[in-house]
């Protein structure tokens, strides 16, 4: 289990980041949204032992990334939002070199090395030069760095900036099935499609500060807290929003077509069910009641300001 | 339970240190390697052939003649080798770790499990095993100096091994500027500013203790042997400490290994966070060092003491006050970095307070002054303590002079604590303003003294601004107190006014809540 608590960098007037608070379990795949500059990085540097928090702590399984860094770091994986590869070496060397370091048994190199590059599906490319890996296969290359030692959270910081579309729903894929694996899985972007889909909890960071944290559907359903429901009817739609107008939690009605009206809401579920029921039993033949989905992006998009330190 | 970890991680960090391994595959790979070390033999041929032209020559010669140009073909040789080991030392330091501060896998190293001693230690073993191959390379050339009847196998060994040695210890010196570096070129060019400037240091060592006319044929400070250009004599010479000769080779050995590993620790030191083991680590090793250094050097250098057996107490503290102050001259390079201090920094930068005893071991500022002090106490003890069993007394005229030390080194201390108080931009402006003080205070003045020695005379009044004229030979012990009295006043001065200011500053304001003095 992972739990952030107050966790503050500064860099002499500068806040980066400002008494962050969250917490992960197992198995959570954590999507860190923000915009450049907002903080992520260095959050995720804090968590990778590469920078001292100013003020605060993360513990990790209990342990404190700054009481014992290197206990941490064998439990972490970390993925530079750069590659920072060795490119004149073989795929296989590279990842030898790692195991290495992070104390995988000399006798067990080979079977790690052929199981993370078959995860990661590289396989093919084992006795290739680093430097002559695509960007994407580099990228996974990196990934499969971070796996060598079986990290207990893995640190993804811009995983997929630079990829091409296909390599980018490989990756995806990849960080889904580590999520299965039971990993606490730290992802940052600012390409929020990419995380919405297997992300499963999200927090929006902003100017240092976590605006919001918690799971993707609650945090959109916090953020979200006027709906917009768009209401197909067999009659004068001008009618229904006339009708509408005035009702409790009813903002706003909005003609779309001679059936359609669209309404902004600011109530409940169950006022919601309520407003169909009274639509209903006034008469109005309703075909359609729906609520229009809100994504991942309208939410950064309410909850931030675009402002950066 | 201990020993068995500890020396499980010695056998990690030296036995198939991955760092040392991935250097090594891409070291050897391709065919640069082949070119390199082609291009390098054909130029130690070349050169060997013009030495021996210069050197032995063609023509009739007597056979005395005739061994000593071979003796000085072989002398030539392996200055010619110490050239390129001292010129290709430093680049593969400057490039191995450069190369991963520049290609940022130096973060995915530091996120691993590894200290920084396990790093360093696999960056020294692969440039030096890339300068011992060439030293093996260089065989074929060197072995004609033996064939020929320059020189014998013992000195020919022997020299080699001081040559390795010496290689380790550019290596050494290379580390800690590549980790403080951030540039290859900026890395090469300090490098080779220190590695090539340790070979002005004997001038400095050799001046005094020559003028003593201690050294015999075939004895010699064994600490000579660490600069440039001396292997070839290292195989004949020793040095009698308390009656005893001890192989100069032997103690010179030692004395690189432990002077690497110092410089491994500083820069581990640079690269970790405040209090760390390595800090901790290097502090205590730099107050043995100065101890065991400077002990040596007084026992080394017996026949000082031996010479002076009967010279006024002022003679003989102001040669060993000399000779102190020749060997605290390397804290110059330590000196911004225990004086100078930023609240906009990492914590290691940030003083909570002005003097503090428990910090004395950590990189905290405050605790900088006190072990500046302890480092030129172990200096000025280890001087003292050989000339006094020796019988060789100065009395207090070396207290004087030690006042003096003691206060020039607080005020450039001073300076960078004053230095620090003015910089808004961090800890590094700070360091650079201090140096650029450093650099006016103790060099800057020497044109202007030659003039003045050249138009009014030595030893005037006017020269007593200088620091150093303190060691100057017929200057009163008085005029060197009232000196000592100038620099403890002017530090004082610098170091109000610097606490002033950085009590009033609004970032002190915010950090140091928790100040602690002693």
């Amino acid at each position: 289990m992972l739990e952030v608590l107050g966790l503050k960098k500064k860099y002499g007037e500068l806040v980066a980041v400002n008494g962050i608070e969250f917490s992960l379990q197992p198995g959570d795949i954590f999507g860190f949204i923000g915009s450049n500059g907002a903080g992520k990085t260095t959050t995720i540097k804090m968590l990778a032992t590469l920078l001292e928090p100013t003020t605060g702590t993360a513990t990790l399984n209990g342990i404190d990334v700054t009481v014992d860094p290197m206990q941490i770091k064998r439990m972490i994986g970390y993925m530079p939002d750069f590659f920072g590869l060795y490119d004149d070496v073989k795929v296989w060397e590279y990842l030898d070199f790692f195991a290495t370091i992070y104390e995988v048994a000399a006798k067990e190199h080979r079977k790690v090395i052929d199981s993370v590059l078959e995860l990661t599906d590289l396989t093919v490319k084992k006795d290739s030069f680093v430097s002559s890996l695509s960007r994407g296969m580099q990228q996974r290359l990196c990934l499969a760095k971070c796996l060598v030692h079986d990290p207990y959270m893995l640190l993804l910081d811009e995983p997929a900036s630079g990829l091409d579309p296909r390599a980018r729903a490989e990756l995806k894929d990849l960080i889904a099935e580590l999520g299965r694996m039971g990993k606490i899985v730290i992802v940052s972007s600012h390409i929020l499609p990419e995380l919405s889909d297997f992300c499963n909890t999200v927090g929006i960071i902003e100017r240092g500060e976590l605006l919001a944290f918690g799971p993707v559907r609650d945090v959109v359903k916090t953020i979200s807290l006027t709906k917009v429901v768009e209401v197909h009817v067999l009659d004068a739609a001008s009618e229904v929003g006339m009708w509408l107008h005035g009702k409790p939690h009813v903002l706003n009605t909005h003609m779309m077509a001679p059936t359609v009206v669209k309404v902004e809401f600011d109530g409940t579920e169950q006022d919601q069910a309520e407003m169909l029921k009274a639509l209903v039993d006034n008469g109005y033949k309703v075909t359609e009641f729906r609520e229009e989905p809100i994504d991942l992006e309208d939410v950064f998009l309410r909850v931030t300001k675009g402002e950066v330190n | 339970m201990a020993l068995r970890a500890w020396a499980r991680e010695q056998w990690r960090v030296y036995n198939g240190n991955a760092s040392s391994v991935r250097d090594y595959r891409a070291q050897l790979r391709g065919y640069k390697p082949a070119v390199m070390w082609a291009l390098y033999l054909g130029l130690l041929i070349l050169f060997a052939m013009m030495g021996y032209s210069a050197t032995v020559g063609g023509g009739v010669h007597s056979a005395t003649r005739v061994q000593n140009d071979l003796n000085n073909f072989f002398h030539l040789l392996f200055t010619i080798l110490e050239a390129m080991v001292a010129l290709v030392a430093p680049v593969i330091v400057a490039m191995s770790i450069q190369g991963e501060v520049q290609r940022k896998s130096l973060d995915l190293v530091m996120t691993a499990p590894v200290s920084p001693k396990y790093f360093l230690v696999g960056k020294v073993l692969s440039g030096y095993r890339y300068i011992i191959m060439l030293l093996f390379l260089s065989l074929p050339v060197t072995a004609a100096s033996f064939v020929l009847g320059g020189a014998t196998w013992s000195e020919v060994l022997i020299a080699y091994l001081l040559l390795a040695m010496h290689g380790l210890l550019y290596i050494g010196l290379t580390l800690p500027i590549a980790v403080l570096c951030n540039k290859v070129i900026s890395t090469v060019l300090y490098s080779y500013v220190v590695c090539w400037g340790i070979g002005f240091l004997p001038l400095l060592i050799v001046i005094p203790m020559s003028s003593v006319g201690s050294m015999g044929v075939t004895e010699m400070p064994f600490f000579l042997l660490l600069f440039p250009g001396t292997q070839t004599v290292a195989a004949s010479t020793f040095t009698t400490i308390f009656g005893a000769h001890f192989p100069n080779w032997i103690l010179a050995t030692l004395m690189i290994l432990f002077i690497v590993k110092f410089m491994m620790l500083a820069a581990g030191s640079a690269m970790t966070r405040k209090g760390s083991k390595e800090t901790r680590s290097l502090r205590i090793h730099g107050l043995v060092l100065a101890l065991v250094f400077s002990v040596l050097v007084g026992v080394s250098a017996g026949g000082l003491s031996g010479f002076l057996r009967g010279s006024s107490p002022v003679v003989i503290a102001r040669m060993m006050a000399t000779t102190v102050t020749v060997l605290s001259l390397p804290i110059v390079f330590a000196l911004p970095y225990i004086s100078c201090w930023s609240y906009i920094d990492e914590q290691k930068q940030r003083p909570l307070g002005l003097v503090s005893v428990r910090n004395m071991l950590t990189a905290a500022p405050e605790g900088g002054l006190l072990y500046l002090w302890a480092l030129l106490a172990c200096l000025a003890l280890g001087m003292y303590v050989p000339s006094y069993l020796n019988g060789v007394d100065p009395g207090m005229s070396y207290l004087v002079y030690m006042f003096w030390l003691f206060g020039a080194w607080t005020f450039l201390w001073a300076a960078g604590w004053f230095s620090s108080s003015f910089s808004k931009t961090g800890v590094s402006t700070a360091r650079k303003s201090h140096v650029a003080f450093t650099i006016i205070v103790t060099l800057f003045p020497w044109p202007v003294l030659g003039m003045i020695n050249a138009v009014v005379g030595p030893y005037t009044d006017l020269m007593q601004v200088y620091p150093l004229m303190a060691l100057s030979g017929g200057l009163p012990l008085l005029n060197v107190f009232v000196m000592g009295i100038e620099f403890w006043v002017f530090a004082a001065i610098a170091v109000i006014w610097a606490e002033k200011r950085r009590k009033s500053s609004y970032s002190f304001k915010e950090w140091g809540v928790n100040e602690q003095t002693t």
